[in-house]
């Protein structure tokens, strides 16, 4: 019975990291990267609506 | 936070995206308490106990303690500055904000390889406890690696597709796993000294004398290494300036009885030369009772902790390095988040294969070594931190969540107590803390020359505060 | 420097390159204590010439606890008699304690001198 699982292990983990390779992949070909990579760090409550300062400066 | 990103920023300049796409704001307190508590806990129910080999028994009760109080300073000078620099990185973003880029960079480091090298070791404890069962259903010779790669390749998926129910998996497992030491403390009969816990019988004195209780202080950070962990949510909690510092203060009372409790237990049960060295302490003591129910429950324990340490390491480490990555401190291709999942998928991704490896070149006690040695570096980065943000932002320039009572001391009380597990660490393992300096000063050095370069200077500064003074 | 500073765009080549030489750094340094071969506490072992439970300095109760877990005083004489080596090497420590002050005085110095770039970058510009 051990023997299955170790098999059914390697299988389900080959499967999980296919899956989250083919999910980023197709991301990455739907969005654009500028996209992607537009978070912008911190915006808390503390800065009343969460607005972003000089966040378009550049 | 979705909400508040896309329309403020909509009249982006050139080449700017209309819609940003940010990490989702979803926490409660209870999640931050279970990223705190969840990769800490695993720390009773194996490591800490290697301080018992390095101090007798009594040593090791007398590091949890001054250990514990190292830790109740870090929670609260942490409390205060992340509810006040809330964003992603924890830390990182602190150091950023208030040290300057190379310390956030030498940050960001501490905490990546801190957690990942943890990830690897909770992913080989539930190898070893899947060996342990299999032996016990007469299967021997179990190869634990699919197991091992699994567990990290489920929780890299849990982690990958949303915060939120990361989180929530870790509130259960750990809530599961503190009850099972619970359980076992009460299946011990405390109320009863010398029917199960012989104390009496079982605590030496002192077997290095002081010098070894300095020594076990090296391993007493067990007890609590990774309750900092909190601040890495920081971006993705609703109201941060209050869940922060609830989620990490009723953290560190759960370990601090936590870590009590475990070692009342183990010490009454375990001759102290045993203890030192044992792989499962609780789940041994567990056996001891001779109470099936007992093993099972505490079985279940352990795996439950381990479950929850790699999973919350996964989480803060994927967070740190995309922090990085968003600065351009590291390539600036690991700061993406999923566009639906809300999560930092590329550093999630890029991490697992750095983990497995850890898990699997067999250098399991160099990666712990190192691990427990990045987050004392982080350690004695806070108070130089703390003292530097008061100073250049006093009480009452910029609104802080929370303010943490008789400054200068807790941030004095730590550094005086980083110098001393450095020099616990030096006794036993100098060469693996010059041999990591070597590698910190290195890396130092090639962000300087090197990295820094692609770095974008004022926008790493996003908080909305004033000039800080003497600038 | 009265401007803003533009930094330049990595290539993904570049940004490749500079993962893996970050994960190169972190093998050496895993690897440096091994090829050394100083891995682990300096320990000394001191074992009696008649091993038995008394000779082992266990009490009755240590003894009922040990068998329980299944050792034998042979089995465990290994474990009990291993001791820690505390002796303190005065030049390793200085080494240790100049390394580790003079990388955290290096580090704040550095830093300020780049935080000082990024305040004026971002309050005076």
């Amino acid at each position: 019975m051990w023997i299955l699982l170790e098999y059914g292990a390697w299988a389900i983990s080959a499967g999980i990291l296919l899956w989250m390779l083919a999910d980023a992949a197709r991301v990455n070909r739907e969005f654009d990267e500028d996209t992607l990579l537009s978070s912008l760090e911190g915006i808390d409550e503390l800065l009343e609506h969460g607005d972003v300062p000089e966040a378009k400066e550049h | 936070m979705s909400d508040q990103t896309a329309n403020g920023n909509a009249a982006g300049a050139e080449g700017q995206p209309s819609e940003r796409v940010g990490l989702l704001r979803v926490l409660g307190p209870v999640h931050v308490w279970a990223l705190g508590v969840g990769i800490v806990l695993v720390g009773e129910f194996m490591g800490w106990n290697f301080s018992v080999g390095k101090g007798g028994a009594l040593g090791a009760l007398i590091a949890c303690w001054v250990i514990g109080l190292l830790y109740t300073c870090v929670a609260m000078i942490d409390s205060e500055v992340t509810s006040t620099v809330a964003a992603a990185g924890g830390q990182y973003a602190q150091a950023k904000h208030i040290m300057g880029p190379l310390m956030a960079f030498n940050v960001g480091l501490y905490l990546v390889m801190a957690y990942t090298m943890l990830e690897a070791a909770d992913a080989l404890i539930v190898g070893d406890l899947l060996i342990i069962l299999a032996e016990q259903t007469g299967y021997s010779g179990l190869d634990p690696k699919p197991f091992v790669i699994l567990i990290i390749a489920l929780l890299a998926l849990l982690n990958y597709r949303g915060v939120f129910m990361t989180l929530s998996l870790n509130f259960i497992i750990t809530a599961a796993a503190f009850t099972s030491i619970i359980i076992l403390f009460v299946g011990v009969q405390p109320w009863q000294p010398g029917a199960i816990l012989k104390h009496q019988d079982l605590l030496t004195d002192l077997p290095y004398g002081w010098i070894g209780v300095i020594a076990a202080f090296q391993f007493g950070i067990w007890y609590y290494l990774g309750i900092e962990g909190t601040c890495q949510a920081a971006e993705e909690v609703r109201s941060p300036s209050r869940s922060l510092p609830l989620g990490t203060m009723t953290g560190i009372m759960t370990l601090l009885i936590a870590a009590t409790l475990t070692w009342y237990i183990c010490s009454g049960l375990l001759p102290w030369e045993y203890l030192g060295q044992a792989i499962v302490p609780l789940y041994d003591a567990a056996r001891m009772t001779g109470s099936t129910t007992l093993q099972v429950f505490l079985f279940v324990g352990t795996m439950f902790a381990a479950t929850a340490s790699a999973n919350g390491c996964i989480n803060d480490a994927s967070r740190a390095w995309f922090s990085m990555g968003r600065d351009r401190y590291m390539p600036q291709w690991f700061g993406a988040v999923h566009p639906r999942y809300r999560t930092p998928y590329r550093s999630i991704l890029f991490l697992i294969p750095i983990a497995a490896s850890f898990a699997f070149t067999g250098l399991l006690d160099q990666v712990i070594t190192f691990s427990i040695l990045s987050g004392l570096l982080g350690y004695t980065f806070m108070p130089i931190n703390m003292i530097l943000f008061r100073k250049k932002w006093p009480l009452g320039t910029i609104r802080r969540g929370y303010v943490h009572p008789f400054h200068p001391l807790p941030a004095i009380v730590l550094m005086v107590l980083c110098i001393t597990t450095f020099f616990a660490t030096y006794l036993g393992f100098g060469t693996q803390l010059l041999a990591m300096m070597f590698f910190y000063v290195i890396v130092s050095l090639w962000f300087s020359m090197h990295r820094y370069k692609y770095v974008r200077r004022a926008d790493q500064f996003t908080m909305n505060w004033p000039k800080p003074e003497g600038y | 420097m009265s401007e803003h500073y533009e930094p330049p765009k990595q290539s993904g080549a570049g940004q490749f390159f500079d993962s893996i030489f970050l994960l190169v750094l972190v093998y050496v340094a895993l690897f440096i204590p091994l090829i050394l071969g100083l891995t682990g506490a300096g320990s000394t072992n001191e074992m009696p010439e008649i091993v038995n439970w008394e000779t082992l300095g266990q009490n009755a109760t240590m003894q009922a606890q040990w068998e329980k877990l299944g050792y034998t005083p042979e089995t465990a004489a290994e474990i009990i008699t291993t001791k820690f080596d505390y002796t303190i090497d005065p030049l390793l420590l200085l080494i240790t304690a100049v390394v580790i002050i003079g990388y955290f005085v290096f580090m704040v110095k550095v830093s300020d001198k780049e935080y000082r770039d990024v305040i004026r970058e971002k309050f005076d510009l």
